[in-house]
């Protein structure tokens, strides 16, 4: 289709937030400004996009899905009928990484349970597009429709952006959470090296012997004493 | 790389790489681990230990050994993975 760079419809917010998404690429961005950018990307795909009622980002976190951002509590309570399910649009865009574009019908054999709590509350049209970071799916931009019973491609192409967009801003939250664990491990391992050298220092002194040996004694008596070295290590410097 | 302090050592035959995996750690956590107990190694060299590829001195051998028992200890394990004079006999 024609349509893959058409803005969103609407007030023209949406346009604004895609260009305003796009700047933040290559920002690394921690978990608070990464919920804060994706309740920006809920709020303006429901308000810019015509005929959506609802919107909600679905994330996989371990083993199961969360939703922390979203436009309502009926829509976040959809969503978590589909993780308890472990089937339904969300779950099936973010599993199969491929958008679903669904009209809600009672006892829908794919996810009855979504589809008769949806309609119930009055939806009759559900967008689900993946969120796709390194190849690998990471959740979806969720869509509730009351008016549309299935999104047309406009539509569609409107929701990939702001999913492409969200994607970018996911994938820079990944990459910043990941620096942060090898600092962490990294600022551990230093400090666990540096009383290892103190007492190794200290044994060498004591013992007349060689680094190596003085590293073989603190993990014989780290054996003998089922101790972590470094607690040997600390104990050697803090008797010194 | 610290070399052993008495001239060339023969290769270890104990499978390092399965215990890293019995442990579950990654091969970066392990050199991590391995740089907190004072190891030297750099990744590609630590990897290469691991995976038989190459010789590790006793005491490089020693530091991965301790590095993975530890994890093996809090895993309620006592001590799996032979230091390297317990090779030896």
């Amino acid at each position: 289709m024609g349509s893959d760079q058409n803005p969103p419809s609407g007030d023209g917010d949406g346009h604004e937030l895609v260009e305003s998404l796009a700047a933040m690429t290559g920002i690394l961005l921690n978990e608070e400004t990464l919920a804060a950018v994706l309740q920006l990307v809920v709020s303006v795909s429901c308000s810019a996009m015509e005929g959506v009622d609802g919107s909600s980002v679905s994330l996989l976190r371990g083993q199961g899905f969360e939703t922390n951002n979203t436009t309502s509590s009926e829509v976040q309570g959809l969503d978590r009928v589909q993780y308890e399910a472990g089937r339904g649009p969300c779950v099936a865009a973010t599993e199969l990484g491929r958008t679903m574009n669904v009209v809600l019908e009672e006892n829908d054999p794919r996810w009855p349970e979504f589809a008769t709590a949806a309609l119930a509350q009055g939806f009759v049209g559900v967008l689900s597009t993946p969120l796709v970071v390194r190849e690998r799916n990471l959740g979806a931009l969720n869509l509730y429709s009351r008016r549309h019973a299935g999104f047309s491609e406009v539509d569609q192409a409107a929701a990939q952006m702001f999913a492409d967009q969200a994607s970018v801003v996911l994938a820079n939250a990944v990459a910043f959470a990941a620096a942060e664990t090898v600092n962490a491990q990294l600022r551990e391992a230093l400090a666990t090296r540096d009383v290892i050298g103190q007492a190794k220092g200290i044994l060498m002194a004591r013992h007349g012997c060689t680094s190596e040996e003085a590293f073989d004694r603190l993990r014989h008596e780290s054996q003998r004493s089922n101790q972590k070295l470094r607690d040997v290590a600390q104990a050697v410097a803090d008797a010194r | 790389m610290n070399g052993p302090p008495d001239g060339p050592v023969r290769a270890p035959s104990f499978d390092l790489e399965n215990a890293r995996q019995q442990s579950g750690l990654t091969m970066a956590e392990l050199w991590f681990a391995c740089v907190g107990l004072g190891g030297t190694a750099m990744p590609p060299e630590l990897y290469a230990y691991v995976l038989g590829r190459s010789t590790p001195g006793r005491h490089d051998y020693n530091v991965v050994a301790q590095a993975l028992n530890e994890r093996f200890a809090d895993m309620d394990l006592d001590h799996p993975v032979p230091y390297f004079n317990e090779l030896e006999t």
